[in-house]
């Protein structure tokens, strides 16, 4: 037994700060993958990436200077802030990522969101979601596409347009 | 006449700074700072984050002022918005600036004693500050760095379960900190007297700030002159001392420990119930203003927005760019062995500072005559 715990295999464990202490930030199942911790952190810790139909969203702990604010602008209780911490990180320990999966634009294949931001959208919309043809894909419970296509904002106006919807609805 | 030059890597200094001296046998005849080598582009930074992310940004330009920059930031943010804070807020605001305050004396009384080779005050200040970083952990979720100010009011509140916790660590102070104030004047005061004198004169032509300005009789301070947060509310007063020396910088600061101490209990004790943050909508275009009285003096932050919601520039004035030139008056005349503690007498925060580095690539020096100045004046504003 060595005297002082240095390594993993010797039993080191990051140190605990008290129970207020603003430690890593750590995502959690709850995480809807919309990508509002990017937008608000401060040293860009946090990247969000569109791979095939993955989100991975990546966060760094070698550039994140713990402020929290990835906690505050979560809409859902998707990344919290823990009392764990250790200022040196290296190798595989320096990055965390959370993968959701991508709803594409069928139109142009542009990636619009996840499939879990849209069903909280839904969720928090109500019968409101009824107006948007992409929306009652997700608000429907049946798995079955039905006449309904997944558009990107952009595709869906630009279909309005030009036949007054019938496209873009059907 | 032969030149010694301290610095910018010294084990004594924390921060990079070059001092020049001119010595003639063991006195210093003249004195010459070199600053701008901890320059970073924070104002520069700045300008492509939004006002959000600018908080935390200048939060990291000090570690030992890190709650007077955002302060300043937000207050210029909310004075081109005509933001309205909350009472609560403002208090919570007070109380964050009071308790860094109080943590920075100490620091500063601490790395004071080091200097000097009085390593039990060293040691006392330090075992003072422990409690005060404690409050903060509980409080704000970290000893430094502490992540409260936000743009329109504060980001976390303080609950009523921390009250009794932060007035018990201000007994425990009130207690400790006059005796050591004895301590100080009693082990080190012969050692400070007439050291480093900085006559009221020259503080004012050199614009001095914070306890360097009120060690020499300037009754300024930023939190009476110009009123911000809860301070209009709260009674304290300006601590002043007329000698102008390093012992009067640290009575001032010893003072200064006590007052904040005093204005923590009124501010605890009146802590208005409500709203932590006010909501906004758009900052307009416009300019701001922000100010604070930082434990090294007054801070100021400009700040110009076109409408969006990044700030278009950016400037930061740190206390210690207007402290750091009045060492050129205050180095003359004293012992090479003095020249630290007077250095380090203004409490010099050098990443405070560094803001605009002159890179003359040629090499060249070039003196600018009145008449070319004034062409110059005359042709930028047509």
């Amino acid at each position: 037994m060595p005297l002082f715990k240095l390594r993993k295999e010797e039993g080191w464990e990051p140190p605990l700060g008290g129970e207020t202490y603003r430690g890593r930030p750590q995502f959690q199942d709850a995480c809807i993958g919309c990508g509002a911790c990017a937008e608000v952190c401060p040293p860009k810790a946090i990247q969000v990436k569109d791979q095939g139909d993955e989100r991975v969203i990546e966060l760094d702990f070698g550039k994140c200077i713990r402020c929290g604010q990835c906690a505050s602008a979560c809409p859902v209780e998707g990344i919290k802030v823990t009392p764990t911490d250790g200022v040196f990180v290296r190798g595989e320990e320096r990055k965390i990522v959370v993968k959701r999966k991508l709803v594409r634009c069928e139109n142009c294949g542009q990636p619009i969101t996840t499939i879990d931001h849209f069903r909280w959208m839904v969720e928090r919309l109500g019968t409101l979601s009824f107006s948007n043809p992409t929306l009652i894909r997700f608000a429907t419970a049946t798995d079955s596409a039905g006449p309904f296509r997944i558009l990107c904002p952009r595709c869906r106006r630009l279909e309005y347009l030009s036949d007054h919807g019938w496209r873009a609805k059907y | 006449m032969p030149e010694i030059t301290i610095g910018p890597v010294h084990p004594l200094l924390d921060e990079p700074v070059a001092v020049k001296l001119e010595v003639e046998g063991k006195t210093i005849k003249a004195a010459e700072i070199q600053i701008g080598f901890i320059h970073r582009g924070i104002e520069k930074l700045s300008e492509r984050m939004t006002f959000e992310q600018v908080t935390f940004l200048v939060e990291r330009i000090c570690g030992i002022c890190s709650n007077v920059h955002p302060l300043c930031f937000v207050q210029a943010v909310e004075d081109i918005g005509g933001i309205e804070v909350p009472e609560r807020a403002k208090y919570i605001r007070t109380i964050i600036a009071e308790l860094e305050r109080i943590h920075s004396h100490l620091l500063w009384l601490g790395i004071a004693g080091h200097i000097l080779g009085a390593h039990e005050i060293f040691l006392k200040s330090w075992r003072y500050r422990e409690p005060v970083l404690d409050i903060f952990e509980l409080v704000c979720g970290n000893r430094q760095n502490y992540a409260m100010m936000a743009v329109g009011g504060v980001r976390k509140d303080i609950p009523s379960a921390y009250v009794p916790k932060i007035i018990e660590t201000l007994k425990f102070l009130k207690e400790k900190v006059p005796k050591l104030a004895e301590e100080v004047r009693s082990s080190l005061g012969k050692r400070l007297r007439d050291i480093g004198v900085l006559t009221k004169e020259n503080a004012i032509s050199y614009c001095t700030t914070g306890p360097t300005a009120r060690a020499t009789g300037l009754p300024i301070d930023t939190r009476k002159n110009h009123p911000y947060a809860a301070y209009p509310e709260l009674e304290f007063e300006i601590v002043n001392r007329d000698e102008g020396d390093v012992l009067a910088q640290t009575e001032v600061r010893m003072g200064e420990i006590i007052q904040s101490i005093h204005i923590l209990e009124q501010a605890l004790r009146n802590l208005p119930p409500g709203e932590i943050r006010a909501e906004f909508k758009n900052i307009p275009p416009g300019e701001g203003i922000g100010l604070a009285e930082a434990p090294r003096g007054e801070d100021i932050h400009y700040v110009r927005t076109n409408g969006t919601n990044m700030p278009e520039r950016h400037k930061i004035r740190a206390p210690t760019y207007v402290n750091l030139p009045a060492l050129e008056a205050m180095l003359p005349g004293n012992k090479l062995e003095d020249a630290f503690i007077i250095v380090a007498s203004i409490d010099p925060c050098f990443s405070c500072t560094d803001r605009v580095t002159i890179v003359n690539e040629r090499g060249e020096e070039r003196v600018v005559s009145e008449e070319e100045l004034l062409r110059m004046s005359r042709n930028a504003a047509l």
